[in-house]
C-alpha cells in the first residue's frame, strides 16, 4: 500500500467532500469555457462579418440599397450594371492612383432572390469565384468561374436543401411566385458556416443564371470589391469618388456603399463584450476557487487525527502534502473532463458552433482553437483551480502536530 | 536502548508555562518492561511522546542506541521512528475507513517495500495479535478489544526494538485487557522494550520495574527484577 491508495480509499470515504470540491471544478469549467467558446464564437463572427466587409465596396444598381444588398434582393434595380463596369472601375482606380485596387478584386454578379422548393435563396450568379476567405492572396489563379451545371450551396442553403457534396441539386424554382425553368446542378461544395447573408447563396455560373431569367445581355447586378487593400480612411472618399464617376463619365446612375464603418463599429461592440466574458469568468474563477480552498481548508482538519498518525509512524509532512496535492489534482482533472463534456453538451444543445470545427478556408482568419487545445486549457484551469486553493488545506495539514492529534481523545 | 539524558519540558513560556517534565532521567534496555506510573497531569503523556521522538523537549537528550533523536532534522527523526519505535495510544488512531490490515501496514507504506511483503509482514502481525479473520474488515467496523490489538499489531510490523504504549487497556474490557497485557509480555520476551503509561495495578504488576512521577519528576523507580 502507498500514500496514494490510502487518498483513493479516503476519496470514496468522504465522497460529500470530493462532490463539492468536483461541483466546484465542473461549474468553474463550464462557465469559462461556455463563455469563452461563445466570446471566441462572436470574435469569429465578427471576423466573418469583417471578411463579408472584407468586400470592401459593393456597386449596387440605382434604385437598391444597403438593405436590398443583405436580402439578396435586387429585383427592384431601375438600373442595371454590365460586365465592362467592372473593367471600369478597375480602371479608375488606376486613374486615381490606387495601384493595389485591380480589376481581380472585383467579383461581378447577377443575383436574385428566388425559391427552390419553397426555400427562399439568394440565386448568385457569379462572373468567377474569388476565394472570399483570403482575399489578401487573390491571384489569377483563385479566380475561376464555376463549371457549367454545379453549383457552391451556402451552409445553410445545403442544408435547407438537405444536399450534401456530390448530391443533384433539382427542385421547383421560383422568382417572384412565377416558376423558372431550371436545369439540375451537381453540389461541387458546400461552404462553411458563415453567419452571414453567403450562408443562403446557391452559387453558378453567371451564364447559366442570366439564361434562367431570360437576360441575354452581359448584365451583373452587384460588383463587390473583394479584399482589395486600401486604407479605411480612404474607402469613404473612394465610394464616392466613384459613385461619381461611374454616374457622369459612364452614365452608370449606381450605388457605392462602403463598409467599413459598420465593421469598425461592429468590432468594436464585439470586443466589449469579450471584456464583460473575461471580467466574469475571473469572478467565477474566484468563486470556485474560494470554495475549493475553503473544503480543502476544512478536510485537511477533518482528516487532521489521519494526518496525526501517519506522521507519528511513518510519513512525512512531503508525503502528506504530495498525497493531498495528488487528490486534488485527481478531483481537478475529473472535474475538468466532467466540465468539458457537460459544456460540449449544452453549447451544442443552443446550437453554439465548435469552434474546432471551423474549416478550410476559413481557418487562416478565425481564432481557430481545435478542440483539444479548448479542452487542454479546460483541464489546465481545473487542475490550478484544485491545486492551488488547494495548497491552503495542503499546508495546514502537513504543519499537523503528531504529539498534538495523539493527545485528542 | 534508550536513554533519557536530563529532559525537561516547558509547555507555554514567560507566566504562562507549565513545566510538565523536570530533568527526567531514565535508562531501558531490550527486553525491559517498564511502567510509568502517576496521577493525572504528572507528565507521562508528554514524557512517552518525548521518549518516541514525537515531542522535542525543552532541554536535555533522547539517545537511542546511542543516536540523539532530537539532535537530527525531521524527516532522519521520521526514519529513526520507523526503525526502532512502535505505538500505541488509548484511543487506538486507527483510521476507520481502512481494513485491519491497511491499518497494521501504515508504518510500512512510506518503506519503499512492494505491495506482497508489505501485505505479508502485515498479515504475519495480524495472525500474532490472533485477528487473522478480520483482516478484511474495515477498522470502524471492528469491536474496542480488535481496534486495539490491530494497534497492536501495527506497532508490531515495523519490528521495532520499542514498544511505547499510552494506556492500552484504559478503554479494554477485563479480558481484552488480560489479552493485551499477555502479547506485551511476550513482545518482551522476544527482546522489545516496553514502555508504557498505565493506572492499571494489572499491568503494574507484570512489570520489571514501576517509575512514578508527580509534577513532572521521578518520585520513586521500582525495580522488581
Ligand atoms: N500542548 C500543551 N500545552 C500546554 N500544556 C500542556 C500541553 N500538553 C500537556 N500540557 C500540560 O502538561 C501537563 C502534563 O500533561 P500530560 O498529558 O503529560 O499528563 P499525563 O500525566 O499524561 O496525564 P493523564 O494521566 O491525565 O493523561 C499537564 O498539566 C497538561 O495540562
Ligand atoms: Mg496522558
Amino acid at each position: 500500500m502507498r500514500i496514494r491508495n490510502i487518498v483513493w480509499k479516503e476519496l470514496r470515504h468522504r465522497k460529500g467532500g470530493a462532490l463539492i470540491i468536483l461541483a466546484g471544478v465542473v461549474l468553474s469549467v463550464m462557465m469559462v469555457v461556455g463563455i469563452q467558446r461563445v466570446s471566441l464564437g462572436s470574435i469569429n463572427e465578427m471576423r466573418l462579418a469583417m471578411l463579408e466587409m472584407g468586400k470592401n465596396l459593393v456597386i449596387l444598381p440605382e434604385g437598391v440599397d444597403e438593405n436590398h444588398y443583405w436580402s439578396g434582393d435586387f429585383s427592384r434595380a431601375t438600373t442595371t450594371l454590365y460586365e465592362e463596369d467592372l473593367e471600369s472601375v478597375a480602371e479608375y482606380a488606376m486613374y486615381i492612383h490606387q495601384p493595389r485596387v485591380l480589376a481581380r478584386h472585383f467579383q461581378g454578379s447577377f443575383q436574385r432572390p428566388v425559391t427552390i422548393d419553397g426555400r427562399r435563396l439568394v440565386l448568385s450568379g457569379i462572373l468567377v469565384k474569388i476565394d472570399r476567405a483570403a482575399p489578401a492572396v487573390i491571384t489569377e489563379d483563385a479566380q475561376r468561374p464555376i463549371p457549367d451545371g454545379e453549383t457552391e450551396l451556402g451552409y445553410h442553403a445545403a442544408r435547407q436543401l438537405g444536399l450534401e457534396e456530390g448530391d443533384l441539386l433539382e427542385g421547383i424554382w421560383r422568382y417572384e411566385g412565377e416558376r423558372l425553368d431550371a436545369p439540375a446542378f451537381t453540389v461541387r461544395e458546400v461552404r462553411p458556416e458563415t453567419g452571414t447573408i453567403e450562408d443562403y447563396r446557391v452559387l453558378i455560373n453567371i451564364v447559366t443564371a442570366r439564361e434562367i431569367f431570360g437576360v441575354e445581355e452581359p448584365v451583373v447586378n452587384v460588383v463587390e470589391a473583394v479584399g482589395c487593400v486600401c486604407s479605411p480612411q480612404f474607402l469613404p472618399i473612394l465610394a464616392s469618388r466613384m459613385e461619381e464617376w461611374l454616374r457622369e463619365e459612364r452614365g452608370r446612375p449606381v450605388n457605392v456603399q462602403h463598409f467599413q464603418a459598420v465593421a469598425e463599429a461592429r468590432s468594436a461592440a464585439r470586443l466589449t463584450s469579450v471584456r464583460d466574458a473575461n471580467v466574469i469568468s475571473f469572478f467565477v474563477i474566484l468563486f470556485g476557487a474560494l470554495l475549493i480552498g475553503g473544503y480543502s481548508v476544512l478536510n485537511a482538519h477533518e482528516r487532521r487525527q489521519e494526518t496525526g498518525i501517519l506522521l507519528a509512524i511513518s510519513a512525512r509532512p512531503r508525503h502528506i502534502a504530495w498525497a493531498m496535492l495528488q487528490k486534488m489534482l485527481l478531483l481537478g482533472l475529473v472535474g475538468g473532463v466532467i466540465g468539458c463534456w457537460l459544456t460540449d453538451v449544452v453549447l451544442r444543445h443552443y446550437g453554439v458552433p465548435f469552434v474546432g470545427q471551423l474549416q478550410g478556408a476559413m481557418r487562416p482568419y478565425m481564432l481557430a482553437m481545435t478542440g483539444w487545445q479548448m479542452y487542454a486549457l479546460a483541464i489546465g484551469l481545473a487542475l490550478t483551480l484544485t491545486a492551488l486553493p488547494g495548497l491552503v488545506g495542503v499546508w495546514i495539514a502537513s504543519r499537523t502536530d503528531p504529539a498534538e492529534t495523539l493527545r485528542e481523545l | 536502548m534508550i536513554d533519557v539524558q536530563n529532559v525537561s519540558k516547558i509547555y507555554g513560556s514567560n507566566h504562562q508555562a507549565i513545566r510538565a517534565l523536570d530533568d527526567i532521567n531514565i535508562k531501558v534496555d531490550r527486553g525491559e518492561f517498564v511502567a510509568i506510573v502517576g496521577p493525572s497531569g504528572s507528565g507521562k503523556t508528554t514524557l512517552l511522546l518525548t521518549m518516541g521522538g514525537l515531542l522535542t523537549p525543552t532541554s536535555g537528550k533522547v539517545l537511542i542506541d546511542g543516536a540523539s533523536f532530537y539532535d537530527v532534522g525531521g524527516p532522519a527523526r521520521t526514519a529513526m521512528r520507523l526503525k526502532y519505535c512502535g505505538f500505541m495510544f488509548q484511543t487506538f488512531h486507527l483510521i476507520p475507513y481502512l481494513t485491519a490490515i491497511e491499518n497494521v501496514q501504515l508504518p510500512l507504506i512510506t518503506t519503499g517495500m512492494n505491495a506482497r511483503s508489505q501485505r505479508e509482514m502485515a498479515e504475519e502481525c495480524l495472525r500474532t495479535v490472533g485477528l487473522e479473520e478480520r483482516t478484511n474488515q474495515k477498522a470502524s467496523k471492528l469491536s474496542v478489544g480488535e481496534m486495539q490489538r490491530v494497534a497492536l499489531a501495527r506497532a508490531l510490523v515495523n519490528r521495532p526494538g520499542l514498544i511505547f504504549a499510552d494506556e492500552p487497556t484504559a478503554n479494554l474490557d477485563a479480558e481484552t485487557a488480560e489479552l493485551v497485557i499477555d502479547y506485551l509480555q511476550t513482545f518482551k520476551s522476544e527482546g522489545i522494550a516496553v514502555i508504557l503509561v498505565t493506572h492499571d495495578d494489572r499491568l503494574g504488576q507484570v512489570a520489571d520495574r514501576i517509575v512514578q512521577i508527580r509534577q513532572g519528576k521521578i518520585v520513586e523507580e521500582t525495580d522488581k527484577g
